[in-house]
């Protein structure tokens, strides 16, 4: 098993890998317009919420930067010991998990409610997470690859709906721009900054990376990609379907594509838009899947993470069946003000621990007199 | 390792394709097992209080023409009508158009469904539950075409065409060619109107379909030609979800104007000099601008239409020539005519409480402030409203002809 | 363990040629026709001397139509029964309704009736393959037009379903390398069974599982997917479409990194 260690992914498959995570997730709720109540100022929301996404990535990758050789939970334990650190660790171990089985139960939602009303939930699910878990178990190198083929098929698609859309859109349905405030907008951008919670995966990627000093750049331009696509996505929804129709929507992105006829002969056909969306949930899920995995086999030192696979994947399976009841709570989870707290207490959480330990642990190597401490790598 | 994945990777996917084929096909039907509705109707049962549904079902074997015909003995007997329309009723439409089921030898299929037949009575009562239903539904779309049908929905569901195979594929042609050449007929999709229907200070507007006569059988000529069936034109007034009033022909080519929808339309003008004498002018596009002018309680609309039509066809008495003056004079009575359309339109519109043109969301758009103070009394407002309206009319062809042809 | 072949074998000294100087290994055994070429990949696979000797826009029409068949007889029969069985709503009306009336008194199910026709025509192939040259005909003669004709008209199958297994079957002729059309041959089975469980998202699932097996597979250290996955933007260059010779200046980098330069640039023809 030694090549697992010598595993390693190019930045711009970093780059997809994050960018096609997002988008997914980010385009199949398109919290901007359901969360909050941003209405046609959605895509405003969309760009607030860009800054917001990049300053909290920034919080979360700048210390890996430090320590490039690294996962967090390996450096945690150079800061502030062994054992606080593996604990705290599981804060972003249990905030991968969390995230593969939200996105999973989002995109089954999608295809039990518009495909396959008499499948059972737990079917497709579990469908998904096993092609997931296979990736994950193929190996980082593996799952870097996949999104470099993913890539330009999900940017392709998503493009090509966009543009289908510009036949229907009228623009006069985004206005009043800003009218009602700020207030809006800005609660309306709080949700997709909780899908922040995907970045931390950069922390045990990190590593595996050529270029581990630029992963918070890489980042970035991932979110960059992610949130253009986000506005485009609600300027695009809410001017075809206009602003309250949109906002009354599940999955607005999506009903948007029903309401798209060009021809006679291209109409109705939602079902090919939705092959990309599972191309991207496969990515982010597999991703998710593994950083979960690679952190729990460092924190109890085991040598190879896949003998777990099979077991966390049915977790994944099991904790998506039961995140929610219904759709109905899956929406009010999503709403700023439960959805906010806890994303960010997880994401934060962390970074607040270690930053603090790490600056000190400078100050105190910078004081005259004090040999010990110094980087070993 | 690679040999490990790999053989990890047959494994997963022989369990899994096994565990797939194995685990029943919940949603799998085979297309004939299927009735494919072309065409949705609703209707209001007053006496019970129930929604009404009609549906066109396709009957493919007969549509699908004598390309399959010929092959196979089984499918020669399945000939007959393209399409049958049944109807059922429910406490909801959805329960409507479940109670087809029992009715059907076939489990009904709503995705092709392209045409959305609201029936006079129903949209009077109010249509949110049909919009409800479309909006909800996995199969039902809103890529549908509305209409309001003035008459009785049954024998329009029944309506057969002569150049058309099915009832709906009739309905849904007409529906489209209509808006190309002549804008007596507003042709959108269900998402539209449903946009506008949750859009503030804008009323919804859905195009009437009138059945001619009850006797629909085109084949049935007594004497003479036989009477089409059905007629596009004209349109349904709403006030929020319910229906208030009929717009006729003009009013509604008055609407297109005001909405710069007009994509083609012709209008007659009377020969300068000969008056008694008609001209047509074709358009075929036209811009407007929609200029709230608000001063405190004092709203005005000032409304500019540009367009351009071209003289397609002249009865002049005499020879016309067709400079100067003369060109001139039908560039003002060509503005004058649509001036009147669109009067007519706004005067039907006040008088029904209805903002149609959508005034107050021009107001709600650019002017949100004053949209606040004016929006609980907007209705009120609107049945007063002076609007201004300046046509700039250009009439730049003539045809193959310059001059009108003379008899000496 | 996979069913993609890891090696090349042909017998055209072209192709040798071509992949000595673009820093593979052929090897030659005695008492056998054939070379093989290592290591190798889908794009490798999927090349034919053929696109170097057409004009630059023929070949890359030929080689992009070429990747497009390969995807077709894979998951086209699959598709099929996904589409007509689960998503009726994705054809055009006035299709479907030709396919409906096409099924109309065929007593198998889609599936069924599209496996049916894919081993009776992997039969034909066989045999065809089997018989000596003079007599190969008389298989298609038989197979075609007896068969497919006959059980259209006994209305055993619909007309649709021969047009996809006769699309199918000549997509997969299409493979310049046999042993790539194999795989797909085989593959296509379960896509049908995927397709038939739970529509495209069963396509879309096994389309997943073969992505990340052929990204973790590799032919002698090289990825099977290189350069699409990892993609290598310069080794784009001779893959769905290929560039003008004179712009091929570097050699594959995972297989020529010794030596990267295979021509001076500048090569252009002036007029």
């Amino acid at each position: 098993m030694s090549c697992i260690s010598t595993e390693k992914i190019d930045n711009r498959q970093l780059l997809f890998i994050l960018f096609i995570m997002r988008t997914t997730v980010i385009i199949s709720t398109l919290p901007v317009l359901t969360a909050g109540n941003a209405a046609q100022d959605a895509w405003a929301s969309a760009l607030v919420s860009y800054v917001g996404s990049a300053i909290l990535a920034t919080a979360i990758g700048a210390l890996g930067t430090r320590f490039p050789d690294l996962t967090l939970i390996q450096y945690g334990q150079k800061l502030i010991g062994r054992t606080p650190a593996k604990i705290l660790s599981f804060v972003y171990l249990w905030a991968f998990l969390w995230v593969a089985a939200v996105d999973l139960r989002i995109y089954s939602e999608v295809l039990v409610t518009a495909f396959f009303p008499a499948t059972p939930l737990v079917f497709i699910a579990g469908a998904m997470a096993v092609a997931s878990a296979y990736a994950a178990y193929a190996g980082i190198e593996a799952i870097g690859r996949n999104a470099d083929f993913v890539f330009p098929i999900f940017f392709m698609t998503i493009l090509a709906s966009l543009l289908a859309a510009i036949p229907q859109m009228r623009l006069t349905r985004l206005q009043p721009v800003l009218a009602r405030g700020l207030k809006p907008v800005l609660v309306g951008s709080i949700t997709p900054m909780t899908i922040t919670l995907q970045v931390p995966v950069i922390t045990v990627i990190a590593p595996s990376v050529l270029r581990p000093k630029k992963v918070v750049k890489t980042t970035i331009w991932a979110l960059t990609g992610a949130h253009l696509v986000l506005t485009a996505a609600s300027l695009a929804t809410v001017g075809v379907l206009g602003a309250k129709p949109a906002a009354r929507s599940v999955f607005p992105f999506f009903r948007m594509i029903r309401a798209i006829r060009l021809t006679e002969f291209l109409e109705r056909f939602e079902a090919l838009v939705i092959l990309p969306w599972g191309l991207g949930m496969f990515i982010g899920l597999s991703t998710s899947l593994y950083c979960c995995l690679k952190g729990l086999s460092q924190v109890f030192d085991l040598s190879d993470y896949r003998p777990l696979v099979g077991p966390m994947a049915a977790i994944c399976i099991t904790l998506s069946i039961h995140a929610a009841a219904d759709i109905f709570q899956l929406r009010s989870f999503f709403r700023p003000e439960t959805a906010g707290p806890y994303a960010f207490l997880l994401m934060l959480a962390p970074p607040a621990v270690l930053w603090p330990a790490y600056l000190a642990r400078r100050w105190m190597r910078k004081r005259p007199g004090s040999r010990k401490g110094g980087r070993q790598r | 390792m690679i040999r490990r994945a790999s053989s990890g990777a047959a494994f997963l996917l022989c369990l899994t394709s096994l565990c797939l084929t194995l685990a029943g096909c919940w949603n799998l039907r085979e297309p004939e097992d299927m009735a494919h509705v072309l065409a949705v109707a609703f209707d209001l049962d007053e006496k019970h209080d129930l929604f009404k549904v009609y549906a066109q079902v396709a009957n493919p074997p007969a549509l699908a023409g004598e390309g399959v015909s010929e092959s196979g003995s089984a499918r020669s007997a399945s000939g007959g009508k393209p399409f049958w329309t049944v109807s059922a009723r429910g406490h909801t439409p959805l329960e409507a158009m479940r109670n087809l089921v029992p009715l059907s030898t076939k489990e009904l299929f709503w995705s092709h469904a392209s045409l959305l037949v609201i029936s006079e009575k129903l949209a009077r009562k109010g249509i949110l539950p049909i919009v409800d239903t479309f909006e909800r539904d996995r199969q039902l779309r809103m890529i549908a075409r509305p209409v309001v049908c003035e008459g009785d929905v049954g024998s329009l569901m029944e309506a057969e065409f002569p150049l058309e195979k099915a009832g709906a594929e009739g309905l849904l042609h007409g529906v489209t060619a209509v808006a190309r050449q002549r804008s007596v007929f507003p042709t959108m999709f269900l998402s539209e109107a449903v946009a506008t229907l949750s859009e503030p200070g804008i009323e919804m507007v859905i195009g009437r379909v009138e059945v001619l006569s009850g006797e629909l059988k085109t084949t049935s000529s007594r004497s003479g030609l036989p009477k089409p069936p059905v007629k596009f034109s004209g349109a349904a007034v709403f006030r929020k979800d319910r229906m208030v009033g009929w717009l006729n022909e003009r009013e509604v080519r008055g609407w297109h104007w005001l909405m710069g929808r007009v994509s083609g339309s012709n209008l007659i003008l009377t020969v300068p000099g000969a008056e008694g004498s008609p001209l047509t002018v074709e358009v075929s596009a036209a811009s407007v601008k929609v200029e709230p002018l608000v001063k405190g309680d004092n709203v005005r609309m000032k409304v500019t239409v540009k367009t351009e039509g071209r003289i397609q066809d002249v009865a002049a008495p005499e020879h016309l020539a067709m400079e100067g003056e003369t060109i001139k004079s039908l560039k003002r009575r060509l503005a004058q005519v649509i001036r009147n359309d669109m009067e007519a339109a706004i005067s039907k519109a006040q008088a029904l409480r209805s903002d149609i043109f959508g005034f107050g969301s021009s107001i709600y758009r650019t002017r949100y402030n004053d949209w606040k103070r004016l929006e609980k009394r907007w209705e009120e407002i609107f049945t007063a409203i002076p609007v201004e309206l300046n046509v700039r009319a250009d009439i730049r062809r003539s045809g193959l002809i310059a001059e009108p042809p003379s008899a000496r | 363990m996979t069913l993609f072949p890891l090696t090349e074998r042909t017998e055209k000294p072209d192709r040798v040629a071509a992949a000595l100087l673009e820093g593979r290994v052929a090897i030659f055994t005695d008492g056998t026709p054939f070379a093989l070429i290592v290591p190798t990949g889908l794009n490798a696979l999927l090349q034919a001397p053929d696109d170097y000797y057409e004009r630059l826009p023929i070949g890359s029409f030929l080689r992009a139509l070429r990747f497009f068949a390969f995807a077709v007889s894979l998951i086209l029969p699959g598709s099929y029964v996904a589409v007509v069985n689960f998503h009726h709503e994705l054809l055009p009306t006035v299709l479907f309704m030709r396919i409906s009336a096409a099924r109309e008194g065929v007593p198998f199910p889609t599936a069924f009736e599209v496996v049916l026709m894919e081993l009776l025509f992997e039969l034909l192939r066989e045999a065809g393959v089997r018989l000596p040259r003079a007599v190969g005909p008389a298989i298609s003669i038989v197979g075609a037009l007896i068969l497919g004709d006959a059980s259209i008209r006994a209305g055993i199958v619909s007309p649709v379903v021969v047009i996809i297994v006769a699309l199918t079957a000549i997509a997969s002729f299409s493979a310049p390398v046999f042993s790539l059309a194999i795989p797909a041959r085989l593959l296509r089975f379960l896509f049908v069974a995927l397709g038939a469980t739970v529509g495209l998202f069963g396509i879309q699932f096994g389309l997943l599982i073969l992505l990340t097996h052929l990204s973790s597979l590799r032919s002698f250290g090289q990825p099977y997917l290189a350069p699409f996955a990892p993609l290598i933007p310069r080794d784009l260059k001779d893959t769905l479409v290929r560039v003008w010779w004179w712009d091929m200046i570097a050699r594959p980098r995972l297989t020529g990194f010794r030596e990267p330069k295979r021509q001076d640039r500048g090569q252009r023809p002036r007029r």
